[in-house]
């Protein structure tokens, strides 16, 4: 019991990547069902076919079957693409009755498991619904009232499935643990052997690399992973065309009844560039040179932020106590999730906040940028050289010594290039975010659209191009200058 | 070449093979030219700071401000006379932008009559009659600067400053960045947040229906785009397209893709609404233009980085044209092509979800209409799903790429 439990990261991935998949392909199996429904009988465009709730539970369970099926009898896309084989444990292929015994290995080994949960769940289970139904009727109980909870109604449904999951997982996880080190004390195995599985039926699972092959190797249109591939894709475009209503029709037949507004989109009128327009109250002019100001000010604030935000978000500079990965798992989330939520929906609220305007732009672009440039800074932190610093930190340097000649020089002209990689693309998100209310160009685009003034459109059109190629190019230039 | 026989062996080996005259013709104007661009950056530097000086002073004084104020051409006539005058008899901010650009020192006259004077000063020794050792004195080359200056005792490190500062200001008066508002709206975002953190789990089924809309809609566009942009990509390589046709196909293939990729997909989005009806197909139709220029650029860059060797190996054994772009240039390309596809897919998802808040369909449209009317429940409901989506296709597809590269 010397080695340490390791999760099997890349199985797990492989396998919750072929789940996922089939039940995709599911997802499109039941959307051609009610589709075809729809198109064959006389009923409203909304009308869904009534399946019973458990099938969609079953579809859940039979799809995870199916994958674990597909994984043990051929090569699923989940393990080509994390790169495993199933082999004989001498370099060959493994044979057809040899996966038929691994997998069914696999499903009793799984199902004693579940079982042995089940019989060790059942007792506490059981007591926890006496106590919970005997403090919800009689109104005492240790637990507080939903309201209390920020969560609201969400708090039952939260708390029952956790407790569930947790409790599953740490008594399997324990069945599973003690039924590994008796497998191990019974068959000790080769490299690549799973617990008792492959032991049992004498396979491993290894690189396709590591593979003898015997004969020419199959065309890709002849693997399992291959086939799916090719279904996934037909199905994913035929489905995709459905829910985006997909027709050329409509935008052939379309394209001749927009002729006037392509007419006056390419006639376009720059009589509001230097002159003030009387119904916005200022220049086209104005305008951009708001909108490029904005993104400079949102870097320029961005930049401050995300680079000690940086430090705290790098593997290697964070301590390795609790705290410190405490702090760089929080950091990490922030900006997973500033990155996710686009300035465009950002501009919204601070719209609501501080007032429809170039501030609100600017504050939008601003979390946006702290969260984008901080992962960039933080992955390149990540990935310095570790010589310097270990020079400097064996030569007696103290941390901040460290950071200024070890980590700095090897950071600064990467963080300048990103910097202006952010810059160039914040002009780009300034020019549009006036659109929802951020100030800028995109304030005139927005009321000549809604005024239908297509020609003044056309004019805003040309002027971001102009200026977001400029731009795109001069930074360009410059970063390939820098790195 | 009236001389070819006579040639020098000097003249000989440059490549350009002009005569003396022609060369030195060259070497002016490619000096002028310099000069030039010297002299433009520079006025355009001079007249940006004080336009932008006097907006802010402006503003700052008297509340309400005009950039000019004085005539325009006055200002462009004296920004011209400085930059000359600062061209001349210094090291101007446009000496330094054009050594950084291109990568070389620029030699300037001022300089040079510095440089003789510190050279002679150096050598006295040398000129009485004391031999140094060659190496240990290296002659200053014509192009270096003799000593380096520290920034802050120059002129341009200065104004490089000036132009800092006033860029600041005029940021900050521009775009009314004002903190105290963002501060006195505290209790609000509280409000807010505080319903924020209660998702309305009653639109639960209908923010799913929608989210798998915004996928399709990225999966399909990126879909259709790959074969447009495969072929758009070799029209696109300076390396394939040779000739009398395939230059002017070239310019025209990266000219289009380079504009169309300026205008932000929402842009392309608002168009399609006009041109067909809001709902998913038009937002999917500006995210496909939108990937066909980004992936044909991707996509042609990568196929002018392509080693030539296989391609002249295959062609030199007989190969035809297409044994050999399927068996030299297809496995070269076949990894970095799908890795960019990758990303431009999960950047299509991304965008799918905004690209609903101008009726492009999707999340997105849900999210603006609740937006609207301040249902922050719900915008939170949505918000979930978003970054769940976005989140999980963007670990995704860089856990991909990073396996395929």
């Amino acid at each position: 019991m010397s080695r340490r439990f390791r999760l099997p990261k890349d199985r797990l991935a492989a396998l919750a990547a072929d789940w996922d998949l089939l039940i995709l392909l599911s997802y499109c199996v039941y959307y051609l069902v009610n589709y075809w429904y729809r198109a064959t009988h006389f009923v409203k465009p909304s009308y869904q076919v009534p399946f019973p709730g458990y099938a969609y539970g079953l579809t859940v369970a039979a799809t995870f079957f199916l994958a674990v099926l597909w994984e043990n009898l051929g090569t699923s896309i989940g393990w080509k693409g994390v790169g495993l084989v199933l082999s004989d444990g001498n370099g060959h292929p493994l044979g057809l009755a040899r996966r038929v015994g691994h997998v069914a290995t696999d499903f009793v080994s799984w199902a004693v498991t579940l079982l042995a949960a089940a019989l060790v769940l059942a007792p506490p289970a059981g007591l926890a619904t006496l106590f919970y139904g005997l403090a919800s009727r009689t109104g005492i109980g240790l637990l507080p009232s939903a309201p209390f909870w920020p969560l609201g109604p969400w708090y039952a449904v939260l708390g029952q499935t956790v407790g569930l999951v947790a409790a599953l997982s740490v008594v399997s996880a324990g069945c599973w643990w003690v039924a590994r080190a008796l497998c191990r004390w019974l068959w000790p195995g080769r490299k690549g052997q799973t617990p008792w599985v492959d032991r049992a039926v004498g396979s491993a699972v290894c690189r396709p690399a590591d593979l003898e092959s015997l004969g020419r190797p199959r065309r890709w249109w002849q693997t399992s992973w291959g086939l799916m591939t090719l279904l996934l894709v037909a199905v994913a475009v035929y489905v995709g065309a459905l829910t985006t209503q997909f027709s050329l029709g409509t935008l052939i037949r379309r394209a001749s009844s927009t002729g006037y507004f392509w007419r006056r989109l390419v006639s376009p009128d720059f009589q509001y560039f230097t002159a003030p327009d009387p119904d916005l109250g200022d220049t086209l002019l104005n305008g951009i040179i708001q909108t490029i100001f904005m993104s400079l000010m949102a870097t320029l604030l961005g930049v401050l932020l995300a680079f000690p935000l940086s430090f705290l978000g790098a593997r290697n500079m964070v301590t390795k106590s609790r705290w410190g990965w405490g702090v760089y798992t929080l950091v990490r989330a922030f900006f997973n999730v500033g990155r996710s939520i686009e300035p465009f929906v950002m501009a919204v609220f601070f719209g609501v906040l501080v007032g429809y305007g170039a501030f609100a732009g600017v504050l939008a672009l601003f979390v946006h940028t702290i969260a984008a440039l901080g992962k960039l800074y933080s992955e390149q932190i990540e990935s310095i050289d570790p010589g310097p610093v270990e020079a400097i930190t064996a030569s007696g340097g103290s941390r901040v010594q460290v950071l200024r000649f070890g980590v700095m020089p090897q950071i600064i002209p990467p963080f300048l290039a990103f910097t202006l990689y952010r810059w160039d693309i914040n002009v780009r998100m300034a020019t549009i975010i006036g659109i929802v209310g951020g100030g800028g160009i995109g304030r005139f685009f927005n009321y000549y659209k809604n005024e239908l003034l297509y020609e003044k459109v056309g004019a805003v059109i040309i002027i971001i191009t102009v200026v977001v190629w400029a731009m795109d190019y001069i930074s360009g230039r410059v970063r390939e200058r820098i790195t | 070449m009236t001389d070819g026989a006579r040639r020098s062996p000097r003249a000989q080996d440059t490549v350009s093979g002009l005569s003396r005259a022609a060369r030195t013709a060259v070497v002016w104007a490619k000096r002028f030219c310099r000069w030039l661009s010297i002299l433009v950056i520079d006025g355009v530097f001079l007249s940006y700071v004080f336009v932008m000086g006097s907006y802010v002073a402006t503003r700052v004084a008297s509340g309400a401000g005009s950039y000019l104020p004085i005539s325009g051409g006055l200002v462009v006539l004296l920004a011209i006379a400085a930059a000359v005058v600062w061209g001349a008899f210094g090291t101007s901010v446009g000496i330094k932008v054009v050594a950084f650009l291109t990568g070389k020192p620029v030699p300037s006259r001022a300089r040079g009559r510095r440089r003789r004077f510190v050279a002679a000063d150096a050598g006295d020794s040398t000129r009485i009659g004391r031999p140094v050792p060659e190496p240990s004195r290296p002659q200053p080359s014509k192009t270096q600067a003799p000593a380096k200056i520290p920034w802050y005792r120059t002129l341009w490190g200065w104004s490089i400053v000036l132009c800092l500062i006033v860029t600041l200001a005029a940021a900050t008066v521009i775009t009314s960045v004002d903190f105290s508002r963002l501060v006195r709206s505290f209790p609000d975002a509280a409000k807010i947040l505080r319903r924020l953190v209660r998702p309305d789990t009653t639109i639960f089924a209908e923010v799913v229906r929608l989210t798998i809309i915004t996928v399709f809609m990225g999966l399909m566009s990126t879909l259709l785009a790959i074969p447009v942009a495969v072929v758009l990509s070799f029209l696109g390589a300076r390396n394939l397209t040779r000739g009398p046709i395939g230059r002017p196909v070239y310019f025209v293939v990266r000219a289009l893709s380079s504009m169309v990729r300026s205008i932000e997909p929402i842009i392309w989005a608002i168009v399609f609404v006009i041109w067909v009806r809001p709902g998913p197909f038009p937002g999917m139709l500006a995210l496909f233009v939108c990937s066909i220029a980004d992936l044909a650029k991707l996509y042609s860059e990568q196929l002018e980085s392509i080693d030539p060797g296989p391609a002249e190996a295959i062609t030199a054994v007989g190969g035809r044209r297409l044994q050999v772009l399927v068996y030299s240039i297809v496995p070269q390309i076949i990894n970095p092509y799908l890795s960019f596809t990758l990303y431009r897919c999960d950047i299509n998802v991304r965008m799918g979800t905004v690209i609903g808040m101008v009726g492009g369909g999707g999340i997105g449209m849900l999210l603006m209409q609740y937006v609207r009317v301040n249902e922050w429940e719900e915008v939170s409901m949505c918000l979930a799903a978003i970054i769940a989506v976005v989140w999980s296709i963007d670990t995704l597809s860089a856990r991909l790429r990073a396996r395929l590269s």
